[in-house]
């Protein structure tokens, strides 16, 4: 049996009822929505407009219709700091980011937008005091500062909630990549004050690939990064300006949005507190585990609680590309070695070029699983073990 | 065919069209997403018809709700009358003010 153990990447398995969902909505409403007003396309519609629904309760978003759906945070994460920055802005971001915001960010480099890089801790934590002085470096205010709530390769969480009330009483805007904590760490806009969120569906909120959304606060209005038809309006040459429809133009993924939908209702039904003690127990024993094992390096807080869903580890004299390698051939587990799309992340905790290990549990993952991770971990380090040998390893 | 005295709505988006029927239908008003006629609307637009009888209903919530339609009317013999501020007290038309 196969040991998925890559949830930082994507969920696996999902929930039954997300499976379920998408066939059923794939099979009976498999229409356009939002194009044409036949019954079947408003079927269709209200249950993406249910699913934007559950997403605004999930975060305390004040209203539905400020959540635009994408195919992944990677897609809303470019909407917004394309669509909402504009040269002579100054944005600022941590050395704990993904590609997902460090790419777009050099990117608008070129297109005059100046970009200042808080370094983090080698556990990957930021300091609200270095931030806030990078915001305010040259006695004026930042347009924007952009953060990774849970960073994917040490786990990390930031403490967003001191950040972003700080940020909205300097008039700066508060953008937070939520792709590691979306259904994993009670986020809420509100309290937050987050003006700019980028979430994946299909993380933590357990919806199928094909999905992610964005929210906006209420007066932002980003340009498109993509045009074209709506679905009303048609006769305009010029794209609408109410959201959603102005950043979703083409035909929305319905079957995979009612599968989010059951994501989201079978997270809440769990509860978040819930799935983060279950990953927490599955990390507690992970990182014990891994304590008793020689030549192991641990990065990131190193306590359970203070990592989102992510370990993150090398072991002495390995390259971690191999063991990934042994751990998939020999073993049949799934984890994610190399820089996780996240080269900054692993020049702050001093782990270029080869990166690390990192092990992400799912919902679904027990106690058990931990272990087998940890029994092939020991054998691979056992006595008679190298890779020359590899074929003995059952 | 749209029953006389029926009363339509056209909102800014469909999203929000779709927003309007949601929260009306759980406020129980019987209303239903259509496609718009086009006497009221060009292009492929969609609009929220309700009996005649819950049009004060439907104003009233609409107005809590803070969805004002762009336009409103009502099916007559001769086609498709405008619903104005005048007309109904409540109903503010953003556009004529
Ligand atoms: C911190 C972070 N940001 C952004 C992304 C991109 O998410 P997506 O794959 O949904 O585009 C990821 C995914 O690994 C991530 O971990």
């Amino acid at each position: 049996m196969i040991l998925y153990l890559d949830n930082a990447a994507t969920s696996f398995p999902k929930p039954e009822e997300v499976y379920q969902a998408a066939d059923r909505t794939l099979r009976r409403y498999g229409v356009n929505p939002g194009r044409g007003s036949y019954g079947l396309v408003l079927e269709a519609g209200r249950l993406v407009y249910r699913t934007r629904e559950a997403v605004a309760e999930l975060f305390n978003i004040a209203d539905e219709l400020r959540v635009v759906f994408t195919s992944n945070a990677t897609e809303a994460i470019n909407l917004a700091l394309f669509g909402l920055l504009q040269p002579g802005d100054r944005v600022v971001t941590s050395s704990m980011e993904h590609n997902a915001v460090s790419r777009p960010l050099h990117a608008l480099r070129a297109r005059g937008i100046q970009v200042t890089e808080v370094p983090a801790d080698r556990f990957g934590r930021l300091q609200p005091d270095d931030v806030k002085a990078a915001a305010m470096a040259g006695g004026q205010a930042a347009r924007m500062v952009v953060l990774c709530h849970c960073s994917n390769v040490t786990g990390t969480v930031q403490p967003i909630e001191e950040i972003g009330p700080w940020c909205r009483r300097h008039g700066i805007l508060f953008m937070v990549d939520a792709a590691q904590s979306a259904g994993l760490l009670p986020i809420d806009v509100q309290s937050m004050a987050i003006d700019v969120l980028a979430a994946p569906g299909h993380k933590c909120l357990l919806g199928p690939p094909g999905t992610g959304f964005l929210y906006l606060r209420e007066d932002l209005q980003p340009t498109p990064l993509i045009f074209g038809g709506t679905g009303g309006d048609s006769m305009s040459e010029e794209m609408p300006e109410a959201l959603p429809e102005r950043l979703e133009s083409g035909t929305l993924n319905a079957p995979a949005l009612a599968g989010l939908l059951a994501g989201i209702e079978y997270v809440q039904r769990i509860g978040i507190r819930q799935v983060r003690e279950h990953k927490t127990r599955l990390l507690e024993a992970l990182l014990y585990g891994l304590r008793q094992l020689p030549g192991i390096r641990i990065y990131g807080p190193g306590t359970a609680t203070e990592h989102g869903g992510v370990v993150s580890f090398t072991m002495a004299g390995r390259d971690p590309a191999e063991t990934g390698f042994l751990l998939d051939e020999q073993y049949g587990i799934c984890v994610r070695t190399g820089l996780h799309c996240a080269p900054a992340a692993h020049g702050t905790i001093g782990t270029l070029p080869s990166g690390t290990i990192r092990v992400s549990p799912g919902l679904f993952n027990t106690r058990e699983d931990v272990d087998r991770l940890l029994s092939a971990l020991t054998d691979m380090l056992g006595p008679n073990f190298s890779i020359s040998q590899q074929g003995d390893v059952q | 065919m749209i029953p006389e005295n029926d009363i339509i709505a056209l909102f800014k988006a469909p999203a929000v069209a779709m927003k309007a029927e949601r929260l009306l239908r759980k406020a129980a008003l019987d209303c239903r997403l259509i496609p718009a006629p086009r006497e009221v609307a060009a292009g492929c637009s969609m609009a929220l018809r309700c009996p005649a009888a819950q049009l004060s209903t439907m104003i009233r919530e609409l107005n809590r709700l803070q969805l004002t339609p762009r336009a409103m009317y009502r099916k007559s013999a001769s086609g498709y009358q405008p619903v104005t501020p005048s007309a109904e007290g409540e109903y503010h038309d953003p556009v004529s003010g």
